[in-house]
């Protein structure tokens, strides 16, 4: 269009310029132009891609790869292994019986020793970790075993007795062997193993000197189960589950040997290696106060040696003995991934994104990339059966007691959250935005339609927190008596419509005929006004009537659950704010249905309802689903009224009375909290991608049904 | 169906009827919505009388007397809820449920006063005397008021003047370790001691100014002038009065900050975050949402990647607000911000400036969910413009450029102009991106104000609507909270409104404007 119309050449010099200075300029304009539609394809590109970036690790399986290899001094016996890269201190003792603290020195990538503590060769030393704290188990040649806590700070160590206790070194001609120590919220329990006899130490929480001994004889391995004052005994193809006592409670077969037995972090839940490659997990069930262990999942070819676990996080390590590791999900059972890592581990340590196992003289790294992605597709869809869960459920919990407790990311709840609104809002919506569009774009005068058409979409611009607010605030104090109210007006309103309809053109006819425009309008007015009125003065008094009559029970339906409060002020708060978005379309779907097609119709002498019915909804159908389509997406998309007017807890219920929580408002509750790249934080937004997506669903499908109504259109 | 009814006549009226009513219903909540917080909201404003009530304990059976304010939304006959203050130690008022039966007497007397004191409290009490034990008159508190109002604004210029150079001064000689003995060192200290000595004068003879005042049980309180911001009669005060009173109170509250957790006081600071939020937002989104208008609808060529871009932006329209929130903080706050943080950070900078959620990523997030608006909107305005004036401004020797410039946007000005407010209309009184993206409840500061470098994009700010959501989710639901949230949401509903009815109206001038050209 910039065609020069004079040749550069036949200009004088300065009009050149300035047609170059033009030239210049336009083309100036036009790329500033196109370079701000090129940026807002960028925007629209990095706006999804950020979306599926952010929340794409979820949706990956979690991998093991080598990391590093560091050398340990020869020699040393790992007793404790610490998290290399994070400073904690792995535990050694040497040949010459010396107790090693080694750190990491970069420099060399040479675990070296930062402290060492002399002690006798007669001595027997373990360690292990609780709650984040190292302990040292000492047992002297004379059955002294002590407890120590230890801390390494700045290379200076502290050990504090945690306490002490005399243990036979022999029970029924068999030599003490093997022992453990339980640290539980009420009890310690010290578990002493002589070759297949065990004997468990109940011991106060102060430690003071033991009160109950179990003795448990001719088993393979025990745990106890400290929560529930229960001991898990395998021995042959059984486990046996018996009490504080020795009792005996109940007892499983199993398909094969037991090769390894690990207890959750909870201490709820056993992970149980067979001979035969089975892997699983059995769990305490509360039936009746009592607890009985079930088993909830299996998986095949992995010989379990031992299990690690991490905080926080779902996944559990299993390696077995000839050196082959894998991830399983915890909750589900289900194998995420694989690694051989060439040699037997002596001990294997999981801190989050590395595991570490000793060989002989080295400790190799295995980095674990994805590590959230252990919450599996699987887990966010399907039922799973959680620890402390007494069946497989639905569940979003991602605010936790401890580090030791899993987060729950069950989509499902916030899923069903979600759509109950919105149709809850449709529920309300539909019939008012309806009927208000069938009013002004048909039966209305274009007069009363030019006026009551911008009134009515004015709700648009009413902000959702003003609602929410009023909702929260007025509606739902008074809900009880609200729906009583409500339920009187839908009940009499017809009624009322259909007596008035008797009399009704006597009634117009008798009306000046400046008032008969719009009338109905302000009759309705009048009337909900009147019924308002009546229904507050009147409405408790009738209530109180009619429960007298009917009988308590017959109230007390939704009375015990508080009426479904928030479930009718839902539906009431956000059916009002998404009808002005159904209205709209609708009104312009049935407003725009040709004149010519109506009048043929009364011209063959339809009635003005028959018009409506069997021709104008008709035309407009495709126009009132779309309408219906955005009007639902609209509700679920609605942050703040659900926010603000629902209880907010995830119930996967898709009982329309209790409360719910929707994905949107789960998004402005949980994602100022969340840790960036945690799970929670992928799992979050995973669900704005399935917002984002729904929403491009919904339109698409709104626009081809507007197509369809063009198409129709079109036929005239 | 019932055979009177059953003639198409008066189906057909039924259905008229029916429909007529779901409109109705629509316009009155809408209606019902505006008046609700109408009038609940101006309560907060209303000077309301005070009663010294006399009523029987229903726990003990003692007879007590308090003064309170009673409450006009009692749904029950006969509960009678009141609010009252029981004494200066009492922040917020409480409220009194009472049976009718328990009141014994209820009168409205006239020398019960409300004093609004500049922390946010509201005390009901009766003056009784000045210090030193002058009896109590009108005339007398004015000059006492005045007086103190005089001393107090002594204080502060001594304060923010002379003492404040000095503190600076001493503190970069504490910084640089300037010996304490150094002469310019002492003379300073001598001077500032000196003022100090100043201040403390003035306040010992602040503090002679004082107020004898007995709540309604009959116990006595003695409160500083200088702490009471207004004093009122309510009782005294006639129709003219409290209208006065109530404008006074609401040129208050839009100029105060909240007091006493956002339940007393005023909204000045959530005022102007949102406001400084929109500015910026509209700042960012005008310019950027043309130039992508005129793009589209002057410069694209006609093929799939235009029409691409089309849907993403339409779409983008119906995305939910929230998930621009998300979008805000994930990508604006945690990915941009951060990597300027750690861009520029110097080794003694720790705490994140721009990596964290602030001012600026709100208005940016703000103006891309309102993007689409702009775009829209431009964008019809563009296709008004009839083709022949382009044709025309072609065959007069302007370039593309000047086209658009000099004829085709002032045509579309109108349209871009409704853009751009209903852009604004939907960033006041959109909330859910920015409960992710930088309001908060309570902000210490303002983003702007005396310090370098003035404007502060990397601070928290407070927002009419984020203070509505908090209102709703502290429960305030009762007494004084409820109704400063109800002043909230009427005043976010009053700004909402305006910008709304200017872009309707402007929208209404484009059309007969192009009527009358075409």
């Amino acid at each position: 269009m910039t065609e020069k119309m004079i040749p550069h050449h036949q200009l004088p010099a300065k009009a050149a310029q300035l047609q170059r200075r033009r030239d210049y300029r336009d083309r100036f304009a036009r790329r500033l132009v196109t370079l701000s539609g090129w940026l807002i394809l960028l925007t629209l590109t990095v706006l999804v891609w950020h979306l599926v970036s952010q929340s794409a690790p979820i949706l990956v399986s979690p991998s093991a790869e080598f990391r590093d290899r560091i050398a340990l001094p020869e020699g040393h016996n790992v007793l404790l292994m610490g998290d290399i890269y994070q400073d904690q201190a792995t535990i050694t003792r040497d040949q010459t019986c010396k107790l090693h603290f080694l750190q990491l020195d970069k420099a060399t990538n040479t675990l070296v020793s930062v402290k060492r503590v002399p002690t006798l060769c007669a001595e027997r030393i373990t360690a292990f970790r609780h709650n984040g704290t190292d302990y040292l188990s000492r047992l002297s040649q004379n059955g002294i075993l002590r407890i120590e806590k230890i801390t390494l700070f700045q290379s200076r160590l502290t050990n504090d007795l945690a306490f002490s206790m005399a243990v036979p070194m022999s029970l029924q001609q068999r030599p003490l062997s093997d022992w453990n120590i339980h640290f539980g919220r009420r009890n310690t329990v010290v578990e002493l193993r002589y070759d297949d006899l065990f004997a468990l130490h109940w011991l106060e929480a102060n430690h003071s000197a033991s009160s109950d001994v179990t003795v448990i004889d001719e088993a393979q391995h025990i745990r106890v189960l400290l929560p529930l004052r229960q001991v898990a005994v395998f021995k042959d193809k059984r486990i046996v589950f018996v009490d504080s006592k020795g009792t005996r409670l109940s007892q499983t077969e199993l398909s094969a040997e037991v090769t390894s037995v690990s207890q959750s972090s909870a201490g709820r839940s056993l992970f149980v290696g067979l001979s035969d490659g089975h892997f699983q997990r059995w769990s305490a069930v509360n039936k009746e106060g009592v607890f009985s262990f079930i088993k909830v999942w299996e998986t095949e070819g992995l010989t379990a040696q031992t299990v690690n676990f991490t905080p926080g996080n779902n996944g559990i390590l299993v390696t077995n003995a000839s050196g082959h590791i894998a991830i399983v999900n915890g909750a589900t059972g289900e194998l995420l991934s694989a690694l051989d890592l060439n040699f037997a581990p002596s001990s294997v340590m999981w801190a989050t994104e590395n595991v570490y196992g000793a060989g002989a003289d080295f400790v190799n790294v295995y980095k674990i990339r994805d590590l959230s992605g252990s919450t599996t597709w699987s887990a966010l869809w399907r039922k799973v059966w959680y620890e402390g869960y007494d069946t497989p459920q639905y569940v979003w919990q991602t605010t936790n007691g401890s580090d030791f407790q899993t987060s729950k990311y069950s989509l499902v709840p916030l899923v069903i959250g979600s759509i109950k609104a919105a149709i809850l809002a449709l529920f309300v919506a539909i019939p008012l935005a309806f009927g208000a569009a069938i009013y002004t774009a048909y039966f209305a005068s274009e007069y009363i339609r030019n006026r009551v058409k911008p009134l009515v979409e004015m709700i648009e611009a009413i902000p959702s927190v003003v609602i929410g607010f009023v909702a929260a605030v007025w509606i739902s104090p008074l809900a009880e008596q609200f729906l009583f109210s409500l339920m009187l007006f839908i009940i009499i309103t017809p009624l009322a419509l259909l007596l008035y309809a008797r009399w009704q053109r006597d009634l117009v006819q008798r009306l000046p005929l400046r008032y008969r425009k719009g009338y109905e309008l302000l009759f309705s007015g009048c009337f909900i006004i009147v019924m308002a009125l009546l229904l507050t003065e009147f409405g408790v008094q009738l209530q109180m009537l009619m429960q007298e009559l009917l009988g308590y029970q017959y109230w007390s339906i939704w009375g015990e659950q508080g009426v479904g409060k928030s479930t009718l002020v839902v539906a009431i708060a956000l059916g009002i704010a998404i009808s002005p978005t159904i209205y709209t379309l609708t009104e312009d779907a049935i407003y725009g249905v040709p004149k010519s097609i109506k009048l043929a119709s009364f011209a063959l002498g339809a009635t003005r309802l028959q018009t409506l019915r069997r021709i104008v909804i008709v035309t407009a159908y495709p126009g009132i689903l779309s309408a219906i389509v955005l009007g639902f997406g609209r509700a679920f998309g609605e942050t703040m009224i659900v926010l603000m007017v629902t209880g907010n807890s995830p119930l996967p219920d898709w009982n329309p009375f209790t409360s719910l929580r929707a994905l949107t408002a789960n998004l402005a509750i949980e994602l100022p909290e969340a840790e960036v790249g945690s799970s929670q934080y992928q799992v979050l937004f995973l669900t704005a991608l399935m917002l984002f997506a729904f929403t491009f669903v919904a339109n698409t499908l709104a626009e081809v049904l507007r197509r369809r109504l063009q198409i129709g259109r079109d036929y005239d | 169906m019932i055979k009177w009814a059953d003639s198409s006549a008066h189906r057909q009226s039924f259905a008229i009827s029916m429909t007529a009513l779901a409109c109705a219903i629509l316009l009155m909540t809408q209606i019902a919505l505006l008046m609700f917080v109408l009038i609940r909201g101006s309560d907060y404003f209303w000077p309301h009388t005070v009663a010294q009530l006399t009523f029987k304990e229903s726990e003990t059976g003692q007879t007590q007397t308090l003064y309170v304010e009673p409450q006009v939304h009692s749904p029950n006959e006969d509960k009678w809820d009141a609010l009252y203050y029981t004494s200066a130690l009492a922040g917020i008022g409480d409220s009194l449920a009472l049976r009718r039966s328990q009141i014994q007497a209820q009168v409205l007397a006239s020398d019960i006063a409300v004093l609004v004191m500049h922390d946010g409290r509201r005390i009901f009490a009766r003056p009784l005397s000045h210090n030193p034990s002058e009896e109590y008159s009108l005339t007398l508190f004015d000059e006492a008021k005045d007086k103190v109002t005089e001393l107090t604004d002594e204080v502060d210029a001594l304060r923010l003047g002379p003492l404040a150079g000095l503190h600076r001064q001493l503190a970069l000689f504490d910084e640089q370790g300037v010996d304490p003995g150094a002469p310019m060192r002492q003379r300073l200290e001598s001077q500032y001691h000196e003022y100090v000595a100043q201040v403390d004068g003035l306040n010992n003879q602040l503090s002679l100014y004082n107020l004898k005042v007995m709540s309604g049980s009959g116990a006595e309180y003695t409160l500083d002038i200088a702490d009471i911001d207004r004093m009122y009669f309510p009782n005294r005060l006639g129709m003219s009065g409290k209208i006065w009173l109530a404008i006074k109170m609401f040129g208050d509250f839009v100029t105060e900050p909240p007091k006493q957790a956002n339940t007393s006081g005023g909204v000045f600071p959530a005022i102007f975050g949102t406001v400084l939020m929109v500015m910026l937002m509209t700042v960012i989104v005008t310019p950027f949402g043309v130039l992508v208008a005129v793009y589209l609808s002057e410069y694209a060529p006609r093929n799939g990647l235009t029409s691409l871009i089309r849907i993403g932006v339409s779409n983008l329209a119906s995305v939910p607000s929230v998930v621009f929130g998300v979008f805000g903080l994930g990508f604006f706050v945690y990915t941009i911000g951060s990597g300027m943080d750690s861009l520029f950070s110097t080794q003694s900078v720790s705490s994140p400036k721009m990596g964290a959620p602030n001012l600026f990523w709100a208005a940016l997030t703000m103006a891309l969910l309102t993007l689409p608006v702009v775009i829209v909107a431009t964008e019809e305005g563009l296709r008004r413009v009839p083709e022949s004036l382009r044709k025309g401004s072609f065959a007069l020797g302007a370039t593309q450029s000047e086209t658009i410039w000099h004829t085709v946007l002032p045509m579309a000005s109108p349209g871009i102009m409704t853009g751009v407010i209903l852009a604004i209309a939907r960033g006041a009184g959109e909330v859910a991106p920015l409960l992710l993206v930088g309001a908060v409840k309570f902000a210490p500061s303002l983003p702007i104000d005396g310090e370098f470098p003035f404007v502060h994009l990397d601070r928290q700010f407070m927002h009419l609507g984020v203070m509505v959501y908090e209102g709703a989710f502290q429960s305030q639901t009762i007494g004084q909270g409820a109704s400063y949230m109800f002043a909230s949401c009427m005043l976010l509903l009053f700004i909402v409104f305006v910008l709304n009815l200017l872009a309707v109206a402007l929208r209404s001038r484009l059309k007969r404007q192009f009527d009358a050209t075409l």
